[in-house]
């Protein structure tokens, strides 16, 4: 690691952590109703009420705040997937863009719905600005919102005292949305747009190559499928190719959203490796911010709720106590690069006759390693999953801290509120752990933590594990999942593994190795992102229902004090044991067993 | 195969009403 790479994460995560306190402090003026410094969208609020005929004062049991969110995260499944289908028909599609397939429209209808924002396609090439724009981005928005309303919902069961309502989901989805979100986007939009980002709909542009090169050009037949020779290979001919088509659209508005509400889906098939995606050091510097921001801002709001700030900060500790050795692991290993190749290389490298390398496979090479690996690192702790570099070229230690950053549940700042119901969700369950080892009452924030409470925080936590493990089972299995394995043995496994954490922890970053765009992995993918979301949500409304038609009890000699340093130690290491139980066996089988593998030649 | 993904996921929309019904009586079910 050098020490420039070094002060850059640091001032990173300074920056984020001064940052997000204010932010925390404001969301919960908002979803408390209290004033605050956008009075002026109040009218606006209440207009929005009126015209869905919602009555902002009626509260809502768990169940109703369930199936309500449900029902709108339904629909908007619908209305993704018809307007996929239907995009060759509609306006604002200068590119001409066939509608999409039935597979690939179920997977991204499901994965934008629940903040996944796994793509097994690539958006220039498949999606028409309308798309993208009324079905994508939109959804970015409300299912942020979604996530940030269940979250505080959860911090409400344990505010109130024997209450039957858990709040409005329509109330917080609307606050989440006008008042965070959409003046959060607009902000940093503009500031995208300063630096070069594109947001325009013109159509395509086309330049002339100023150096015309030539592709060997597979043969297609009569029947549209690749003739091949004697030996049962492709033909190909050569093509010139004399122009380059540069690829526009609305792409500033798309990106500060799905950074801001840990969404990730990139407007570019490449995210923010792409010059128009993330131009210049201050939009990376911008966009990785935007990406923690809100999650560990929500720590602080949780804290300010529920009338204790220290429990938020002993939250945020624990995040950051985990999420600081893994970004150092990942960084560490990047830098260091492939040990036997240094081996061969520095002393030639010493003595002058070749130029001194750096293990710049798979980076962001205007960035740079640590900017590549804090990417990396941020993304996946927190479910966003949109990448400036390839995950997938880092070396095996490099990549198997972005996955088992995403299969520890993602609740190391997590997605915006699905991280810190999760986190809420493992505290429960510290609580309990301690009842059971040193004979303390299981109180969380003064209500008593019960079997329904463990019950509920159990499913949390094992809902995704099953998820992943199963489905990598299933894939590595079928004859329609080994299929798409284009690298043998460990990586490919490490790749199938990627995939099923990724959408089972609703992240959405790859490992691009996997060709997943397939009728299997579209399916899949998509059964476990749905099950990642809702199986999760509902369990914490539940919990959260629970909760609130409780006593609040006074502290007593025997309530463990959950916001001291000892409960930080004892949550992080649930969470790494929880982790650690579950997926080294799996880890085991993929990037260790490449790590060794690579150290023994 | 449009019938069959609107089928998978009014599939999904009935397993997770289940899921609901399932953590109500849980809740309803405690002493």
């Amino acid at each position: 690691m050098t020490t420039n790479g070094v002060l850059q994460l640091g001032l990173s995560l300074v920056v984020l952590l001064v940052s997000a306190w204010p932010l925390g402090i404001f969301m919960a003026r908002v979803y408390e109703g209290q004033p605050h410094f956008l009075p002026w969208l109040k009218g606006l609020e209440h207009a929005l009420y009126r015209l869905a005929g919602v009555d902002p004062a009626g509260e809502m049991t768990w169940r109703q705040y369930a199936i309500a969110m449900l029902v709108f995260n339904l629909l908007g499944i619908l209305a993704v997937y018809c307007l996929q289908r239907v995009q060759h028909l509609l306006p604002l599609n200068p590119a001409a863009m066939p509608a999409v397939t039935p597979d690939s429209s179920f997977n991204t209808a499901v994965s934008f719905a629940t903040n996944t924002n796994w793509q097994g396609y690539g958006g220039e090439a498949t999606m028409s600005y309308l798309t993208q724009m009324l079905g994508l981005t939109v959804q970015n928005f409300v299912s942020a919102a979604a996530g940030m309303a269940v979250l505080v919902a959860l911090i409400r069961g344990f505010t109130r005292k024997q209450a039957a309502g858990i709040g409005n989901f329509w109330v917080d989805l609307t606050r989440s949305t006008l008042y965070i979100l959409l003046p959060l986007s607009l902000m940093l939009a503009i500031a995208l747009v300063s630096q070069g980002v594109v947001q325009t709909f013109n159509p395509y542009s086309t330049a002339t190559l100023l150096d015309p090169t030539e592709i060997d050009e597979p043969v297609v037949g009569s029947d549209g499928k690749p003739v091949l020779d004697e030996k049962g290979q492709p033909k190909t001919q050569k093509k010139a190719v004399t122009e380059q088509t540069i690829a526009v659209g609305p792409a500033a508005s798309q990106i500060a959203i799905k950074q801001l509400g840990t969404n990730g889906g990139g407007f570019f098939n490449v995210n923010s490796a792409h010059p128009f995606e993330n131009p210049t050091p201050l939009t990376n510097f911008l966009e990785v911010l935007a990406i923690l921001i809100i999650p560990a801002a929500l720590c602080f709001t949780f804290g300010e709720m529920i009338g204790d700030r220290r429990q938020g900060i002993a939250l945020l500790a624990t995040m950051v106590v985990l999420f600081v050795p893994l970004l150092a692991l990942c960084y560490g290993s990047e830098q260091a690069g492939n040990p036997r190749l240094a081996a061969i290389v520095a002393p030639q490298a010493a003595a002058g006759e070749v130029p001194a390398i750096e293990n710049m496979e798979g980076k962001e090479v205007r960035y740079g390693i640590a900017n590549s690996a804090l990417w990396a690192t941020a993304t996946t702790a927190a479910s966003n999953g949109s990448v400036n570099s390839m995950h997938d070229s880092f070396t095996p230690l490099g990549g198997l801290v972005p996955m088992w950053l995403m299969q520890l549940g993602e609740v190391i700042f997590g997605g915006v509120g699905s991280g810190l119901y999760g986190m809420l969700a493992f505290a429960v369950k510290a609580v309990f752990v301690a009842g059971l080892m040193v004979g303390r009452t299981p109180e969380y924030l003064g209500k008593k933590i019960e079997a329904v409470e463990v019950k509920m925080a159990s499913l949390v936590i094992l809902v995704p594990c099953a998820v992943v493990l199963i489905g990598t089972a299933v894939a590595v299995l079928a004859p329609q999942g080994k299929a798409m394995i284009f690298n043998p043995g460990a990586y490919g496994f490490s790749e199938v593994l990627y995939a099923f954490s990724s959408a089972g922890n609703n992240n959405g970053s790859a490992f691009a190795g996997l060709g997943a765009n397939t009728l299997f992995y579209n399916t899949a993918l998509g059964l476990a992102m749905f099950f990642a979301r809702y199986w999760l949500a509902i369990p914490i409304l539940a919990m959260a229902g629970s909760l609130a038609s409780k006593k609040l009890v006074p502290p007593s000699s025997g309530t463990l004090p959950t916001h001291t340093p000892l409960f930080v130690v004892l949550l992080t290491s649930v969470v790494i044991i929880v982790g650690a139980l579950t997926f080294i066996p799996a880890l085991a089988l993929g990037p260790i067993v490449e790590q060794l593998q690579m150290l023994g030649g | 195969m449009d019938a069959v993904f609107l089928l998978i996921t009014a599939g999904l929309a009935v397993a997770t009403f289940g899921l609901i019904w399932l953590c109500n009586s849980l809740l309803g079910a405690k002493p």
